[in-house]
């Protein structure tokens, strides 16, 4: 039987425009429970997906092992980010969590549409998101697995 | 241009020539033989049949039948009953030997057009008979084309079908080999519907202008020409010239065809008339529901931007409220900031949107303008949005010139070109105010390196709910709104306003303000207000009075 070991640190890319909410998002990851984070952080849809595909200033970084992704965002919208990401054969095994603060039927249902693996809503309060974060990260880390990130 | 391939007719009476189509049904040979030959000696075509079987066998392409009462094993009475449950049923003239008035009721109540005795010297009355009864027919197969038509004018919904129709109909109305939809177009005709084939003298007609030029409203009467026939078609409501122009087969045009030519095209007229109406009206629909949709987004998009902030405050807020106690002091200072920051933005937000309500509203009030010397303005208006410039590097380059201007729409349109220019420019990156004067007027530009815009951005940058529905894909935070206020401000000020952009490279907006008449001297700005004060020079040299800004 084949097992796969669960990585001893999750490196997680945030790609969230908004600083405030960022400030929120990454504090909420380095205090999770039971699991080593390791965050990079994106402004913008352009920057996650040079990112991802290791070119520009992003050359040489590791993968991520699942992305957090704002839908609202300058230069390349998440969504276009979502859909470029999934439509990938090799890059569509990460991951992806969209996180926004809207909860709007058209913005989940096209969220999903377009490859997200899950969709959550933002939080207000840094115990709130964490609250959120952590139920995140229990999901892929305990009761589900990751995979590898492609290499 | 369409091309359309003749249809059938949808009657067989109606048909392009003139030559009466009989079918003579006749048990009696001797009888057959003598009507057949005296109908082909008045011209007409001439088919035969003995029974019933072989006669409703025999209908296609029959104007008229003579039906004998008589028939082996079946009445008269039923074969003209199966005729008339053809589609295209011909009209029947009921013959018989007896002449009883009995058989002559029952015949036409069963729908014959005529009756006809098999008396003496019948066979000389037989031609005329039976083109009496064709005129009959005729008039009613046109009557018909008519009554379609008319259906048309309060049903036709397509553009492209109308044509069709109308063209098909003047040519079986009027028995033509070709007929043409002629509408104006820049100022000379254009072919939009051929029906039959292209005539050689097409072009001839399209040259011509006479009866284009009728007021609207008025109708020209058609008339003839080597052999065609133009029919105007009447314009009133706003309708485009059109001309119906119909070429015939053999023989020439008849008064009663100029007075149906001119009925119909009374009906086509109408018929396109209420299609451009209804087009019209589709159309205003349509824009009706792109501004509803565009409000609805501009809704959605509005409740993101004001939770967006709203979020962080309370988020912040909450944070210090479990964490203070444990947090360093530099820590709770950065969230006591940010929790200003965004309740400036807040702010910021809902003062816009009070002043698009009020736009919206039409309340505006109308501003005074006074003559201000741009650079004091321009530099007052940099020294407000000092702290959001903080991190940039902001060049001024302003002449001195006065300007006609309202000191408040104008310190708020310098502050949100300058906010939007922060907004899509990296950190460090450069901002340069220019004016250069142009005319009686000048210009100013905020140049930004910033992220750009595509064309299709920049064309609409500055509608009032474009920001906010392209947001929803591309938002960097803030309303959306400013640059819509920016172009009532500046409209306000009797300037206008641009944008210059490429993506990647930057954004150069720009607004123009008169300048003051030479001769006028500039009011003082009171520095870092909204107030300001009028000199009495100012008021004495040009001002419309009346004026308090506040």
């Amino acid at each position: 039987m084949m097992t796969t070991t669960v990585p001893d640190t999750i490196r997680i890319l945030v790609a969230e425009d908004n600083e405030d909410h960022l400030y929120f998002i990454t504090r909420a990851l380095e205090g999770l429970d039971g699991v080593q984070v390791e965050v990079d952080s994106v402004r913008n849809g352009a920057d996650a997906l040079d990112f991802v595909y290791r070119r520009g200033e992003f050359v040489g970084r590791q993968r991520p092992h699942m992305i957090l992704l704002d839908l609202k965002m300058p230069r390349v919208p998440g969504l276009e980010v979502l859909s470029q990401l999934k439509s990938d054969p090799e890059l569509r095994s990460i991951p992806i969590t969209v996180l926004s603060s809207s909860d709007r039927p058209e913005d989940i249902d096209a969220s999903y549409r377009n490859g997200t693996n899950t969709y959550v809503v933002k939080r207000t309060g840094l115990s709130e998101m964490k609250a959120g974060l952590q139920a995140v990260s229990d999901y892929w880390t305990d009761v589900a697995r990751l995979p590898e990130p492609p290499l | 241009m369409i091309e359309l391939t003749p249809a059938s007719p949808p009657t067989a009476s109606v048909h392009a020539g003139a030559t009466i189509r009989v079918l003579v049904v006749e048990d009696s040979i001797d009888h057959q033989m003598l009507m057949v030959r005296r109908l082909r000696a008045a011209g007409m075509k001439v088919t035969a049949a003995s029974n019933a079987q072989d006669a409703l066998a025999s209908l296609d392409g029959v104007d008229l039948v003579l039906l004998d009462y008589r028939l082996p094993g079946t009445s008269g009475i039923e074969v003209l009953e199966a005729i008339q449950q053809r589609e295209s049923a011909p009209s029947v003239i009921m013959v018989t030997g007896t002449g009883s008035i009995d058989v002559a009721v029952d015949a036409m109540r069963a729908g014959a057009i005529d009756y006809l005795a098999k008396g003496a010297g019948y066979l000389d009355a037989l031609p005329e008979v039976v083109r009496r009864a064709w005129r009959h027919h005729d008039l009613a197969a046109r009557a018909t084309e008519l009554q379609r038509l008319a259906l048309l004018v309060s049903s036709a919904t397509d553009r492209d079908e109308l044509f069709g129709e109308i063209v098909s109909g003047a040519r079986r109305l009027l028995r033509a080999s070709s007929c043409v939809l002629m509408l104006g177009r820049h100022g000379r005709l254009t072919p939009v519907t051929v029906l039959g084939p292209t005539p050689d003298d097409l072009n001839e007609v399209l040259a011509s202008d006479r009866g284009l030029d009728a007021g609207a409203g008025e109708v020209v009467a058609p008339w003839t020409e080597d052999g065609r026939m133009l029919v105007p078609l009447p314009r009133d409501g706003g309708m485009a010239v059109g001309m119906l122009a119909v070429w015939r087969r053999d023989d020439g045009y008849g008064e009663g065809d100029l007075e149906l030519a001119r009925t119909f095209a009374s009906f086509a007229g109408m018929a396109l008339r209420n299609l451009r109406q209804r087009e019209l009206e589709l159309q205003l629909v349509d824009e009706l529901q792109q501004t509803v949709d565009a409000r609805r987004d501009f809704i959605a998009s509005i409740s993101h931007e004001l939770r967006t902030p709203l979020t962080c405050i309370s988020g912040f807020a909450q944070t210090l409220q479990e964490h203070s106690d444990v947090m360093p002091e530099e820590q709770r200072a950065d969230m006591m900031q940010r929790i200003m920051r965004n309740a400036g933005d807040l702010h910021a937000l809902v003062d816009d949107l009070i002043h698009l309500a009020a736009l919206d509203r039409g309340h505006s009030a109308p501003v005074a303008l006074r003559p201000y010397p741009l650079d004091t303005l321009v530099r007052q208006c940099i020294g407000d949005a000092e702290e959001i410039l903080a991190d940039r590097v902001v060049t001024i380059d302003v002449p001195h010139d006065v300007v006609m201007a309202d000191p408040v729409l104008l310190r708020r349109t310098v502050g949100n070109l300058l906010t939007n220019a922060v907004k899509f420019s990296a950190s460090g990156s450069r901002i340069d105010v220019r004016g250069t004067i142009d005319g009686g007027r000048v210009r100013v530009e905020v140049q930004d390196q910033g992220i750009g815009l595509e064309p299709r951005e920049a064309a609409r940058v500055f509608d009032p709910f474009f920001r906010a529905v392209g947001s929803v894909a591309n938002a960097v935070r803030g309303s959306g709104i400013g640059l819509a206020l920016v172009k009532e401000y500046v409209r306000t000020m009797d300037g206008a306003v641009g944008v210059s952009s490429e993506p990647g490279v930057g954004s150069t907006f720009w607004f123009t303000l008169l300048l003051a008449p030479t001769n006028v001297a500039p009011a003082d700005v009171v520095p870092g207000s909204d107030q300001t004060q009028m000199q009495p020079e100012a008021q004495a040299a040009g001002s419309t009075g009346g004026f308090v800004a506040s």
